[in-house]
């Protein structure tokens, strides 16, 4: 029905003679894996995801598709992905003060605690949902609503699991605005598992969750503060036991968010203060391992993701049934011509985050400790019109029990990131980086180089070697090419096992060796 | 099913080859978290500039930063608007807001795409992107990625689309 919608819109007479806009967008990322006694064997020959999108837009009406396929989907990507499937369909109305959208879509309620369907091809996480939604906007958009309802995506497909149902209203009231927004995750299949260890627990799994939050936002001249509070009704609960044996229950969640942000002159920061509780919503239950593409709302890493190989080698990944933390920024600018800031002025930013774990969500009840925290600083500094370097510095403590037992492992990384431009055109980048720690594999030490030809072409190699505890060297060497919106990229070399984050999500990613192709073209 | 995929895959793309892209109409938000639509960025008179970029994205920030210094130079030749679109998502928002006040972008307005509205209209999978329009809004450029003197091309394309 939807597919026929789709080419009736297409085909349709134009109005004015013009047959509208297409646009698309084409992603190949292959891999090529080899046997490295150094990591362990392999666990592929090869892995492959592939995307195309298709947009068509004519006046107030717009189409398009997305296809997948994954031949063999890349290793640490979630298994459910292989296959091949259209996996995004839809057509879409928007007039003045209204937006009909039947088909796939992507939504996002408040923060996202409530309710988020994204994209991110890098964690293999595509949770759109498939469906009918509206939104109405008046007042000048002052004033807006939104209902939907379907099933969400959970490998190339819509998932048969669950029914999906929200409404959302936002009203911005001059300096201020209030919203309010309620999901219904209705369960339409239940893991035999599932209903198995229901039973042996003496409850029955519901057959709706129901979730809800209410948010407020002021801005006042440099001055913006955000809150939300979100509840939840009981939901399928793994226990975590001191014997060690999992206990499946059910329990509410609820979510606590303030964000207080401020801006004058050259100074700026940002404190962002959060508590969750049980606060895991999936598309389907599962006591298998969880797949990351398994969820309904977004809840990332409170702590900035480092982007520096050695400062985002263990990253603090959200644990959802019970921690609360703080993340606060704060960045200052040594203005042009001033005593610090010279000639070209200098760029300072302070960050830290601190996650203590809740003793309720932790095998032994009565007591939690530290489960993550990471103070950072980075000093930006342009020395002449053709030279500039920064340097950073993180220091970090995780807990590996969550907080759970009060030992922790320490790092600290330093690093010197240096650019030189020979030319307008020929510039050369370097990184310097180490890590010192007395826990885990210990020291290591790491450094990049990388030539850029604008605007076409940039090579690199690099290396991370650790030489405190496994003396296995991570060595890549990297080329790409770039005209317009068309990008290709070549990867070889050896890849460390750990988590690979994107967007404060995280997953899994196994050690593997080889060569890496990516194609992007979009049109 | 798979030949059929790949027949999509070719065909279609390079059938949709042909046609630019317009600037899509969807709703952004500004550092107060006012609703902006895009499509009241086209003014009929001066070209414009979409920077896609994100927190976390160093190529981003040098581009804003290689954007910021060429903004100073060029100011007064000829009119020179930058949006800098961050395509964060809500945790980081607070972070954007501040970076973008704290970073000192002169000429470039920070608005944010908080869940990926235009960065999924204008097939944007990664940043930064660029993208240059027309005073009517027609996209005139557009380039991925950042490589230190990539700004030169695209202040060239701006400047050939100012009346």
């Amino acid at each position: 029905m939807l597919l026929l919608l789709f080419i009736l819109a297409l085909l349709s007479p134009p109005p004015d003679g013009g047959w509208g806009k297409l646009s698309g967008a084409l992603e190949s990322n292959s891999a090529y894996y080899v046997d490295d006694p150094a990591i362990g064997g392999r666990i592929n020959k090869w892995g492959s995801n592939n995307y195309l999108k298709l947009d068509w837009q004519r006046d107030s009406l717009s189409a398009g598709l997305q296809a997948e396929w994954y031949p063999q989907a890349l290793v640490g990507y979630p298994t459910e992905l292989n296959g091949a499937g259209l996996s995004s369909l839809y057509i879409d109305w928007r007039h003045n003060f209204i937006d009909i959208t039947a088909g796939s879509f992507h939504e996002q309620l408040g923060s996202g605690l409530l309710l988020r369907t994204w994209e991110d091809r890098d964690m293999g996480i595509n949770n759109s949902v498939t469906g009918a939604r509206v939104s109405v906007r008046a007042l000048g958009n002052r004033l807006s609503f939104k209902l939907f309802s379907g099933l969400p995506k959970y490998g190339v497909w819509p998932s048969a699991a669950s029914l999906v149902s929200a409404a959302d209203l936002n009203a911005e009231l001059g300096a201020v605005s209030l919203g309010a927004g309620i999901v219904d995750c209705a369960s339409l299949r239940t893991d035999s598992s599932i209903a198995t260890l229901a039973q042996a627990g003496g409850f029955t799994l519901p057959g709706h969750v129901v979730s809800w939050s209410a948010r407020a936002a002021v801005n006042a001249g440099g001055f913006t503060a955000r809150a939300e509070y979100v509840g939840k009704s009981p939901d399928f609960y793994t226990e975590l036991l001191p014997a060690a044996h999992e206990r499946f229950t059910l329990k509410g969640g609820n979510a606590q968010l303030l964000e207080l942000s401020y801006a004058a002159g050259g100074f700026s920061g940002s404190l962002t203060f959060r508590r969750l509780e049980n606060m895991t919503s999936r598309i389907f239950n599962t006591t298998g391992t969880p797949s990351i593409a398994n969820t309904l709302n977004y809840l990332p890493a409170l702590c900035m993701q480092q982007t520096y190989m050695l400062a985002g080698l263990n990253p603090y990944v959200t644990y959802a049934d019970g921690e609360m933390g703080f993340q606060g920024d704060l960045y200052y600018i040594f203005r042009r011509g001033t005593k610090l800031g010279g000639r070209y002025g200098m760029k300072l930013h302070i960050g830290g985050c601190w996650i203590d774990a809740l003793p309720f969500a932790l095998p032994d009840r009565d007591v939690a400790y530290l489960a993550y925290r990471d103070i950072n600083i980075d000093l930006e500094r342009r020395w002449t019109r053709n030279f500039r370097t920064i340097f950073f510095v993180s220091i970090q403590e995780n807990s590996p029990t969550h907080g759970n037992r009060k030992r922790t492992d320490a790092q600290n990384v330093f690093v010197l990131d240096a650019l030189y431009r020979f030319s307008p055109e020929f510039s050369l980048r370097t990184e310097f980086q180490y890590l010192y720690s007395q826990e885990l594999t210990k020291d290591w030490m790491a450094a990049l180089l990388e030539l850029s030809f604008a605007p076409h072409w940039s090579v690199s190699v690099s290396d991370m070697y650790n030489h405190g505890s496994t003396g296995v060297h991570y060595f890549n060497v990297s080329a790409s090419y770039t005209h317009s919106s068309f990008s290709v990229s070549l990867t070889a070399g050896r890849n460390r096992e750990g988590m690979v984050c994107s967007g404060g999500v995280c997953r899994w990613q196994p050690a593997w060796s080889g060569a890496g192709l990516r194609v992007h073209w979009s049109f | 099913m798979k030949h059929l995929l790949l027949t999509i895959f070719l065909g279609l793309g390079a059938i949709c080859s042909a046609w630019g892209q317009d600037l899509p109409a969807v709703t952004l938000h500004d550092e107060a978290g006012k609703s902006i639509a895009t499509r009241s960025l086209i003014d009929g008179k001066t070209p414009f500039v979409i920077n896609f970029w994100m927190t976390t994205c160093k190529p981003c920030m040098k581009e804003l930063e290689a954007l910021t210094d060429e903004a100073i130079e060029w100011k007064g030749s000829f009119p020179l608007r930058i949006y800098a679109v961050s395509v964060d998502d809500s945790r980081s928002l607070q972070r954007a807001v501040a970076m973008a006040s704290g970073s000192g972008w002169e000429g470039i307005t920070p608005l944010f795409d908080v869940n990926g509205d235009l960065r999924r209209a204008l097939n944007v999978t990664a940043v930064p992107q660029v993208f240059v329009y027309d005073a009517n809004g027609k996209e005139v450029y557009t380039h991925i990625g950042y490589r230190p003197g990539d700004e030169a091309e695209l202040l060239r394309a701006l400047k050939n689309n100012a009346k």
